[in-house]
């Protein structure tokens, strides 16, 4: 019989008695089948052909460990054993985010050098300016409360004794003092972004 | 000047979608140099260079 025309069946029996040129067979056979329906659920080329190479290791493993016993199903079989791995590989890529890379991508988008830029610089600036004007429009004994805790870092018992009040008064009118503050900025539409 | 998608015929096509060569000589190095080998119940696999 003519190796290139005998059946699956044939070729996957020929192969566990050691005749190597019957996988070559059934691989130019059922290349172009197996890679598509990978590349088809992948959509990478490399990929593709890592998860290709994969099911024909696998393939490989079980017939020569004698463990095929389905017989004349030979492309289903070697179908199901791709499918599983492109399950596998997209339950690893769940687990493991990445990157993709995009023809745009850009390494600056994503990392920065520790230092601001002048730009950024002068943003924050502008932020700092905004928020010391809007506290500035607080009543006075919020706007002291506030100043003492955010600027000058100090703790409410503290800021209770300097003022001569309860540390509850205290920190209800740092509670009142940033729900101002909020109003205001809700009010105006105010932007206080880096 | 390498040939763009278009100029391929349908069958270049076909065979420019498949595995690489090189994919397909990687396996079939594999399976030459898979031998399996059995020891009372155990499976021992070697890979020959």
């Amino acid at each position: 019989m003519n190796d290139i025309n005998a059946n699956d069946a044939v070729l996957v029996s020929e192969y566990m008695q050691g005749r190597e040129y019957a996988l070559e067979i059934l691989i130019n056979r059922h290349k172009q089948r197996i890679h598509g329906f990978i590349f088809s659920k992948v959509l990478d080329r490399d990929i593709t052909e890592d998860i290709f190479q994969d099911t024909f290791i696998k393939v490989i493993r079980t017939l020569k460990r004698g463990k095929y016993n389905e017989e004349g199903k030979f492309l289903p079989w070697v179908m199901r054993i791709s499918h599983n791995l492109v399950i596998d590989h997209f339950r690893r890529n769940k687990r493991m985010p990445k990157f993709q890379s995009r023809n745009d991508f850009d390494i600056f988008d994503v990392i920065s050098d520790g230092q601001d830029s002048i730009e950024s610089e002068m943003i924050e600036s502008q932020v700092h300016e905004d928020v010391r004007r809007l506290v500035e429009e607080l009543p006075d004994d919020q706007k002291e409360v506030l100043l003492m805790r955010i600027y000058k870092e100090m703790s409410f018992k503290e800021i209770a004794e300097i003022t001569d009040v309860s540390i509850n008064t205290a920190l209800g009118r740092m509670r009142y003092a940033l729900i101002n503050l909020r109003k205001v900025i809700d009010k105006h539409n105010i932007v206080l972004t880096k | 000047m390498p040939k763009l998608y278009n100029q391929f015929s349908s069958s270049e096509r076909v065979n420019h979608l498949g595995p690489k060569p090189e994919t397909i000589n990687r396996i079939l190095a594999y399976s030459k140099a898979l031998s399996v080998h059995r020891v009372g119940n155990m499976t021992i696999e070697t890979l020959n260079n």
